[in-house]
């Protein structure tokens, strides 16, 4: 494993270090290593490693080799004075701008795996590392998930550097700190830490930091991973970090004090910390009128409350106290119910589990066959279901709505939180009615208040808002105008508590 | 020893809003009337205003010089000004009345709840779900608390104050004269006998360590009492102004305040389940307040060791942000704050309390034993002493077997579940349900000739009469059962529309009130109902198809509950 070799040195003589390296890949075809003198009397010999595909060739055939074979060799010092040696190569062999130096093998064998490319010089115990990275990659594409009609539609990158330009791009003040690491044992992928140095707090950085340093995993394929891992309660159904594909969101984030970490290969970023709130809010809020954004906000919740209440509430309506509601209500309930084979309990598990496994296939099948899915599925065969006498439209009603109401939350990890969470309320709601109803929903209640991530209280602009004198709440449920968005949120150092 | 938790005078007051608004409010005009004629009530609600706010100036007072001499949690204040005995002492029986009150409490909201809600669910089941509600919440530590609070406070203030804006329009407040009588010494025994309404003062005591010490509690206590004992001094002016004298005559006066208002253009017709869930939340915070204090007590008493939970402090909503590194004290613990100490503690308070719950009294004597406690509490120390000393023994020896404890609890928890297993007990399915939408009744040779309209509610083509089902017998009773028998379906009186009397009925003093109170018993009393009278109930009904009486019964006429205006009209 490349952990292995940490605090190496490469050797002075160059057959040990082409044995070594050329052993440790010798089962790879993929993996190129050349060895060559330059020509010319006095010319040392050279050795590069590199992966097939990973680099930018003409970048090394034209600035590295190319230069290395016209240079003039016979003006080098003699070999013992090998550092010399090593600082005209240096300074001089090499045309390119990014370059580094590196003694320990641990870091050359990761820069061969990165896609850069060292060069050994016999005699020298150290080397150069050219940046030629210049692997395949997607690029920069539109958003999927977070879509906006009017604002930035550029989405994150698998690569992290690209990432990084797109957030510096939005952020254009030294005081951003990225602040890179490695994760993984065996992946050592690489990952950044985003944020504005005067801005976000330490302490968050600090345990940010702390609880990166502390994952202990042999590979990291995806932000994801990384959110399960740095998570505070990994019992609870709703995320605590949150992950955006979308820079502008994280470049707003990062201004408002909070993280952002960049994973590589992922196009998901992750930031911390996060509040219930945030989940709530699209970066189009922003980019539009107050009013109307405002009444968005409100429906996002209202939609978010009926996600989890609606299944419950019918139960314990209809099958408990069917006095509540008026009573030509009742007679449709009771006509559409009558023929209907199976208790509504079971009707309504039914009905979610086609809903959830339709919209798994909906997932699979990308854009022309996807969209028939929705219709074949959600108009034929709900309509034949209830013409059968299957189910009664009612309940589908209901299934229905509770599925549009979870599409409404802009965000996709506290929907998964908010399906299971329903299932909870309609249990208890199915045995005992209203009651099981309000208590289940105080549970649910209970459970939110008591989160916290990194520090911060869940519920944070409902509850607690003292902390920052009540300012929160004009970016929760309705969104005041701009210019009354003077302070930032309780994430930021109070020291830059001004938006100035 | 305490933990670092800490609450702002805000979450304070709500707390205490929430918490002091217990089921005692919902009975107290009934209690008062023991005291006073009816109409004065709201003057013993006054009265309990004011010696609430009394009260709590005393403690906050108390506490605060107590906090002065020793910062530490309530047992090491109390063993500091006192010795440590007595300081054991006063915590173990204060333990036993937050249980005694708890359970009472919670027993009246189960009462409450079979009468209103759920009338077929046992009770021990009903309680079980809100103890451990009330447990799961307690175990998170105050500040979860006092963030629930907030919330729900939010949610319900809007809602509340639409509510007795309406209700002032809606209610006669004429039956509130004669003002006030002038038996002052009758208000003030009534009031200082049902000090209990106001429940839960005692923990104030217990909640100082949890509050910043730089800021006044007395005015903010103060407060918060203050609006408790005004919202309760509206609802019960309210009540009375609604139901004048029926308000002392019935066991839950307040709920049925919910059908003197009509809230304009309302969608839901039974306000009395939103009421309800006003009661709920009202039972759950009080439940979870007493569970946590008691868990607090417990854990105090027990010596919980200072490791886990007590270093996590984070974000405590007072004070900045803390250290990075006592954040991430507990990691895998995922969100347990407080630590297991009270987490034991809480369980065997609501275990305690789950058992005050299911003794075996009728409300009424509920009541009184709520008096006798607190009239009485210095009898009750003595005899508790010596079992509390051995309870407090085996708590010690419970944290040695902490895995056994929690097989035994995961045991019985699956022993609670496989009783759920057994089936809803109140859950009837909408289509097994006879909704009766009109009652007929006549006299008919001394017997009774009871006329349901039951529609059926489906496509096929029936038989025009089959919505009629009718039965004589000698009593009402006797008819409604023979009625249910013949349909496979319940009957169900939720949705009942309107009551017809035969005038061969009314004219028969003696029949009639049997059939009134046969009625009574069977209808939900918040319902609105017409009460009509016809020459032949039976033959009036058998002529009006369903299909006319549900859309005229949405046309409201009056109030079924004042029974004495009935109005002789002929319905075609």
């Amino acid at each position: 494993m490349v952990q292995d070799y940490k605090g190496q040195k490469p050797s002075r003589n160059i057959d040990d270090n082409i044995e070594l390296i050329d052993g440790l890949f010798s089962d790879s075809q993929d993996f190129i290593g050349r060895e060559f003198k330059p020509g010319g009397e006095g010319a040392p010999r050279i050795y590069m490693a590199y992966f097939d595909a990973m680099t930018n060739r003409e970048a090394m055939d034209l600035s590295v080799i190319r230069r290395l074979f016209d240079m003039d060799w016979s003006e080098l010092p003699p070999e013992e004075k090998w550092e010399s040696i090593y600082e005209t190569f240096r300074d001089r062999g090499i045309a390119t701008t990014d370059i580094s130096e590196s003694d320990d093998m641990f870091d050359i064998l990761y820069f061969i795996h990165a896609g850069d490319t060292p060069i050994f010089i016999d005699g020298c115990d150290k080397c150069v590392v050219v940046a030629t990275r210049g692997f395949p990659n997607r690029g920069v594409q539109s958003t999927e998930l977070e879509v906006v009609v009017q604002g930035s539609r550029e989405a994150f990158s698998e690569v992290m550097r690209f990432n990084t330009a797109l957030i510096r791009r939005r952020i254009r003040d030294n005081n951003l700190i990225v602040k890179q690491s490695k994760l993984g044992i065996r992946s050592l992928t690489d990952i950044a830490l985003v944020y504005m140095k005067d801005i976000a707090r330490p302490e968050v950085v600090a345990e940010v930091e702390r609880r990166l340093e502390a994952i202990e995993v042999d590979g990291i394929l995806d932000s994801g991973s990384v959110e399960q891992f740095i998570e505070e309660s990994w019992t609870s159904p709703f995320p605590q970090v949150q992950l955006t594909e979308r820079p502008d969101k994280a470049a707003s984030s990062i201004l408002e004090g909070r993280i952002a970490i960049i994973i590589d290969n992922s196009p998901f970023v992750i930031i911390v910390p996060v509040t219930m709130n945030s989940f709530f809010q699209a970066s189009e809020d922003y980019y539009s009128r107050w009013q109307v954004m405002s009444i968005t906000r409100f429906l996002r919740f209202i939609g978010a409350f009926m996600a989890i209440a609606l299944p419950g509430l019918y139960m314990a309506i209809a099958l408990f106290h069917p006095s509540m509601i008026p009573l030509l209500m009742v007679s449709r309930l009771a006509e559409a119910s009558q023929a209907v084979p199976f208790p509504a309990v079971l009707e309504f598990i039914l009905l979610d589990a086609a809903f959830e496994l339709l919209r798994e296939a909906g997932i699979r099948l990308k854009s022309a066959s996807g969209g028939t899915i929705g219709i074949v599925g959600g108009l034929i065969i709900g309509q034949a279901a209830v013409e059968a006498g299957l189910v009664s439209p009612i309940v589908v009603i209901i299934v229905a709505l509770t599925g549009i109401c979870s599409f409404a939350i802009p965000s996709v990890s506290l929907v998964y939180g908010f399906r299971l969470v329903k299932y909870f309320v309609l249990a208890f709601s199915a045995v005992l009615g209203f009651f099981g109803f309000t208590i289940a929903m105080l549970a649910v209640l209970v459970h939110l208040a008591g989160l916290r991530s990194f520090g911060f209280p869940y519920l944070m602009p409902f509850a607690a808002s003292e902390m920052n004198k009540y300012e929160d709440l004009k970016d929760s449920l309705f969104r005041f105008p701009l210019f009354s968005l003077k302070k930032r949120p309780f994430f930021a150092n109070q020291k830059q508590a001004e938006r100035m | 020893m305490t933990s670092n938790e800490k609450i702002t005078m805000r979450q304070l007051q709500v707390l205490i809003i929430l918490s002091a608004m217990g089921t005692g409010a919902i009975v107290l005009p009934r209690l008062a009337t023991e005291y006073l004629p009816v109409q004065n009530v709201w003057v013993v609600a006054v009265g309990l205003a004011v010696l609430a706010v009394a009260v709590g100036v005393l403690i906050c007072a108390a506490a605060r010089a107590a906090q002065e001499a020793c910062d530490g949690s309530f047992l090491e204040m109390v063993s500091f000004l006192l010795t440590r005995p007595v300081a054991y002492a006063i915590c173990i029986a204060l333990w036993f009345k937050i249980v005694v009150a708890a359970g009472f409490e919670i027993r009246i909201f189960l009462e409450l709840s079979r009468d209103v809600m759920l009338p077929n669910t046992p009770m021990w089941v009903v309680g079980g779900v809100m103890i451990l509600a009330c447990a799961y919440a307690a175990g998170k530590g105050i500040e979860t608390r006092a963030r629930v609070a907030e919330v729900l406070f939010a949610l319900m203030a809007v809602p509340v104050l639409l509510l007795f804006a309406v209700a002032l329009f809606d209610v006669d407040f004429s039956n509130l004269r004669p003002l006030y009588v002038g038996d002052t010494g009758a208000a003030i025994r009534g009031t200082l006998r049902l000090g209990f309404v106001l429940t839960g003062l005692e923990c104030l005591l217990l909640v100082t360590p949890y509050v910043p010490r730089e800021r006044s509690m007395a005015r903010a206590v103060a407060g918060a009492l203050a609006l408790a004992g005004l919202l309760i001094v509206a609802l019960t002016t309210i009540t009375i102004a609604a139901l004048g004298s029926g308000a002392a005559t019935e066991l839950w006066p307040v709920l049925r305040l919910m059908d003197a208002i009509s809230l304009p253009g309302a969608f839901i017709e039974r306000q009395e389940a939103l009421m309800f869930g006003f009661w709920i939340i009202t039972a759950f915070m009080l439940g979870n307040a007493m569970l946590f204090f008691g868990g607090t007590l417990l854990k105090d008493l027990r010596k919980a060791p200072a490791d886990s939970g007590h270093l996590r402090s984070d974000v405590s909503d007072v004070s900045d942000f803390v250290e990075a590194e006592e954040i991430s004290r507990v990691r895998k613990g995922g969100g347990q704050r407080a630590g297991g100490g009270l987490h034991a503690g809480v369980a065997i308070t609501a275990a305690a309390v789950f058992g005050v719950t299911l003794l075996p009294f009728s409300p009424d004597e509920i009541f009184r034993q709520m008096n006798f406690m607190y009239a009485t509490s210095g009898v009750f120390f003595l005899l508790v002493l010596p079992l509390a000393l051995l309870i407090a023994a085996k708590i010690t020896v419970l944290g040695r077997y902490k895995i056994l404890a929690k097989m035994a609890a995961f045991a019985i928890l699956m022993a609670f579940a496989g009783l759920l297993l057994t089936g809803c007990w109140d859950k009837v399915e909408i289509e097994e349900r006879a909704f009766v939408v009109a009652v007929g009744i006549d006299a008919v040779e001394g017997e009774y000739k009871v006329t349901l309209s039951v529609p059926i509610f489906s496509d096929e083509e029936e038989n025009e009469d089959a919505h009629i089902k009718t039965a004589q017998s000698a009593t009402v009773a006797d008819a409604l059962a023979e009625l249910a028998e013949r349909d496979e379906r319940q009957l169900f009186y939720g949705q009942t529309q309107m009551i017809i009397f035969g005038n061969t009925l009314i004219n028969d003093p003696d029949l009639l009130p049997e059939a009134v109170a046969e009625l009574n018993k069977n209808l939900q009393a918040t319902q609105r109902i017409h009460v009509l009278s016809a020459e032949s109930a039976a033959d009036v009904l058998a002529k009006t198809p369903h299909e006319k009486i549900i859309p005229y019964a949405e046309k409201s006429i009056m109030n079924f509950y004042d029974f004495e205006k009935l109005i002789a009209s002929p319905l075609l």
